[in-house]
C-alpha cells in the first residue's frame, strides 16, 4: 500500500500525462489505466531502471544510466498502456458474463484480474501496432525518405546509405530526420483522433 | 527556442542525447502533453524501423492471419510497390482496362507475401508440435503451385473469436454434462451448472429421481451456476441429478476446443474433441466432427482431416439431420481437401454438389476459386477463368477478393501469348 503511495507521488506527472493518453484511447477509468501501467513497467526489470531514471521525480544522487535509451521506454509505455486499455475493454465487453454466481470466496476483484491465457500478448500487440505504423504510414513518405528509412531499417550506416545515394552525410541525417518525424505526424493522426482499435474490431 | 526543442529531439531520435539530456526532455514532456505525444509517436516509428516484424515478409505473414492488415496492405502499399516492379508492369494486359484492378490486387498480393507461394488453405501458423506441412507439399503435385484454394471452415479460429470465460487458463474448467439441484425454492431450482456447461435461458434440465422424471427450465444463467423453474416433477429435491441436453452440451465443449485451438494448444482441443465424439451420437456430433478435422488439417494431418469428413457427409441424415447450409459448407470443406489431395473426380463431384446446395454467396465464393482451380490443375484455363470471374462477382469479402483475382491473374499470364 505504501509502495503503491509512494509511487503515485513520484510519478504523479507521469501518471497525469499517460492517464490523458489512455483517455484518448477510450478508457473509461483512465487514472487506473494509467497506474496499472506504471506499476507494470515499475515490475518488469528492464523498463523499471528506464522508468525511474527518466522520470521519478528526484532521481538519486549517482544515479547509473539505465540500459533502455528514453525512446525505448516511450515506446514500451504506450504499448503497456494500450495493453492495458484494451484489457478494460475486454473486461468491459465480458462483464455479462461475471455478473453473479461466483463462490463466497471468490472477489470481485479476483474474477476481474483473470489473465488471459497468452502470455505473449503484449509482443504481439506491440509488433502489431508496429506493422500498421509501417503499413499505413510508410508510403505517404517522399520517395527520397522512404528510400532512406528503408536502407537504415536494413542496418546501413549513414555513410553508407550517402555513399549508395551520392548525397552527403549530412543530407541523410536531414532525410532520416525528417522521415521519422513525417511518419510520427501520421502515427499521431491515427491514435489520436480516433483511439485505439476497438476491442470488438480486433 | 524551438529550434533548440526540434534540435533536441533531432538528437533524441537518433539517440545523440546523453542520459541526462534525455531525462531533461522526459521531464520537460512530462509539463507538455503534445511533446509528451511526439516523442511517443517518434519512438514508436524508431521501433516500427527497427522491428523485426515490420520485415516484408513477416508482415505478408502476419496479413495471413489479419484481414484488415492483408487489405491495407494492399491498398497502401502493395499495390504502389507493383507499378514500381517491371515484371509486374509487363504483365498488364494491354488492353482491357476492366481487368486492369483485379490485376493489380493480385500482383499486389504476389509482392506483399514476397513472392511466396502462400495457400489461404494452409496449416496453422500457431505453435504446432506436429509435422505441418504436409498439406503444401501435396498441394504443388495436383494443383498449380502458386494456386490458392479458399476454405472458412479448415482456417485457424482467431483467438478473439474465443470467450475469454470459456478461455482454456487454469480458472476454468471442462463442460459438465451432468450436475446437481443445490437449492430449490418457491419452485425455483438452482443448480450447479452454468454457461460454461452451454446452459442458456430455456435450456430444458431433465431431473431424474426414483424412475420419476422432473424437468426444469432454465431461467436465469451464470458462468457455472443456473436457476430454473421446476415444470414437472413436484418431488425434486436438493442434491438431485440433473443432465444438460447432448446438444448443448456439445456446443459448450465445441466453444471450449475453439479456445483451446485459438490458444495453439491443438493437442489439447484435438484430445477433448475426441473423446466427446466417443460419448456422443453420430448426428450430434456431426458438428464436433467437422471441426476435429479442421483441427487435425491444421496440425498437418489432411488425410485425417479428409476421412473425418467423409464420416460427417455419410451421417448427414443421422437425427438431427443436417441442414442445407451444413451440407453445403462440409461438402465444400470435404472437396477442397480431396482437391488437395489429389483426387481431382472426387473433388470435382463434391464440389458441385456443395454448389448446388450453398446460398451464401461467400461461401458459393469460395466454391468457385476451388472449382477453377481444379479446372486449372485438369488443363483448362478458360473454364478456369470462367469460374473465377464468377466467383468474383459473388464473393463478399476482400481478401477473398483479392485471392481469386491472384488466381484469375496467374491464369491470364499463363494464356497470354
Amino acid at each position: 500500500m505504501s509502495e503503491t503511495r509512494d509511487a503515485t507521488t513520484d510519478y504523479r506527472r507521469l501518471l497525469s500525462a499517460l492517464g490523458s493518453r489512455a483517455r484518448r484511447m477510450g478508457s473509461r477509468d483512465a487514472e487506473s489505466a494509467a497506474q496499472e501501467a506504471l506499476k507494470r513497467s515499475l515490475e518488469n526489470s528492464l523498463s523499471q531502471p528506464a522508468v525511474e531514471y527518466y522520470f521519478s521525480e528526484k532521481l538519486p544522487p549517482h544515479a547509473s544510466p539505465p540500459v533502455w535509451p528514453l525512446d525505448q521506454l516511450m515506446a514500451w509505455l504506450h504499448g503497456v498502456l494500450h495493453f492495458v486499455v484494451l484489457e478494460e475493454h475486454n473486461r468491459m465487453s465480458n462483464r455479462r458474463e461475471f455478473p453473479a454466481g461466483w463462490t463466497e470466496d471468490e472477489s470481485v476483484a479476483n474474477r476481474l484480474e483473470r489473465a488471459d491465457p497468452a502470455p505473449d500478448q503484449l509482443d504481439a500487440l506491440i509488433q502489431k501496432e508496429l506493422q500498421r505504423i509501417v503499413v499505413e504510414c510508410m508510403p505517404a513518405l517522399d520517395a527520397d525518405y522512404r528510400r532512406v528509412l528503408k536502407m537504415r531499417a536494413n542496418g546501413l550506416k549513414y555513410g553508407d546509405i550517402a555513399l549508395r545515394l551520392g548525397v552527403s552525410e549530412n543530407t541523410v541525417a536531414t532525410w532520416v530526420s525528417r522521415g521519422i518525424r513525417t511518419l510520427a505526424q501520421c502515427v499521431r493522426r491515427r491514435t489520436h483522433p480516433l483511439g485505439i482499435v476497438k476491442p470488438d474490431s480486433q | 527556442m524551438e529550434s533548440d526543442l526540434n534540435s533536441r529531439i533531432d538528437r533524441y531520435l537518433n539517440r545523440e542525447l546523453d542520459p541526462p539530456a534525455a531525462r531533461a526532455l522526459a521531464h520537460e514532456a512530462l509539463d507538455d502533453s503534445n511533446l509528451f505525444d511526439e516523442l511517443t509517436a517518434v519512438a514508436l516509428v524508431q521501433a516500427a524501423l527497427e522491428s523485426p516484424a515490420t520485415t516484408d515478409r513477416a508482415l505478408a505473414q502476419a496479413a495471413l492471419d489479419d484481414e484488415d492488415l492483408f487489405e491495407t496492405l494492399i491498398a497502401r502499399g502493395a499495390v504502389e510497390s507493383s507499378f514500381e516492379d517491371p515484371a509486374f508492369r509487363s504483365a498488364l494486359p494491354t488492353s482491357e482496362r476492366s481487368k486492369r484492378w483485379p490485376m493489380v490486387i493480385a500482383a499486389a498480393v504476389a509482392i506483399a507475401a514476397g513472392l511466396v507461394t502462400f495457400v489461404i488453405l494452409r496449416p496453422s501458423p500457431q505453435p504446432v508440435r506436429q509435422a505441418a506441412p504436409q498439406a503444401r507439399t501435396t498441394v504443388a503435385k495436383p494443383i498449380p503451385a502458386s494456386a490458392i484454394l479458399l476454405n472458412s471452415d479448415l482456417q485457424p479460429e482467431k483467438s478473439h473469436d474465443a470467450p475469454i470465460f470459456r478461455g482454456a487458463d487454469a480458472a476454468s474448467r471442462a463442460p459438465k454434462s451432468d450436475g446437481t439441484i443445490v437449492s430449490i425454492q418457491d419452485g425455483v431450482a438452482t443448480v450447479n451448472l452454468g454457461s460454461l456447461d452451454g446452459l442458456s435461458k430455456g435450456t430444458e434440465l431433465s431431473v431424474v429421481r426414483d424412475r420419476q422424471k422432473g424437468q426444469i427450465v432454465v431461467t436465469t444463467v451464470f458462468r457455472d451456476r443456473a436457476r430454473g423453474k421446476v415444470v414437472a416433477g413436484g418431488a425434486i429435491q436438493v442434491g438431485d441429478a440433473v443432465s444438460v441436453p447432448s446438444s448443448a452440451h456439445i456446443g459448450a465443449i465445441l466453444q471450449q476446443v475453439d479456445a483451446l485451438a485459438a490458444g495453439g494448444n491443438l493437442k489439447a482441443a484435438r484430445d477433448l474433441a475426441q473423446k466427446t465424439l466417443a460419448n456422443g451420437a453420430p448426428g450430434e456430433t456431426r458438428a464436433l466432427l467437422e471441426r476435429l478435422a479442421a483441427l487435425d488439417y491444421q496440425s498437418g494431418a489432411p488425410e485425417a482431416a479428409r476421412e473425418r469428413y467423409e464420416v460427417a457427409v455419410n451421417n448427414f441424415a443421422q437425427p438431427p439431420a443436417a441442414s442445407v447450409t451444413e451440407q453445403a459448407s462440409a461438402l465444400a470443406s470435404y472437396g477442397a481437401l480431396s482437391l488437395l489431395g489429389g483426387d481431382r473426380d472426387r473433388a470435382d463431384d463434391l464440389l458441385q454438389k456443395a454448389l448446388a446446395k450453398a446460398a451464401d454467396p461467400g461461401l458459393r465464393s469460395q466454391i468457385l476459386n476451388n472449382l477453377g482451380t481444379l479446372a486449372e490443375a485438369r488443363g483448362n484455363p478458360d473454364q478456369a477463368a470462367a469460374y473465377y470471374n464468377q466467383a468474383l462477382t459473388q464473393t463478399t469479402s476482400k481478401s477473398d477478393r483479392a485471392v481469386v483475382a491472384a488466381n484469375l491473374a496467374r491464369v491470364h499470364s499463363a494464356t497470354r501469348p
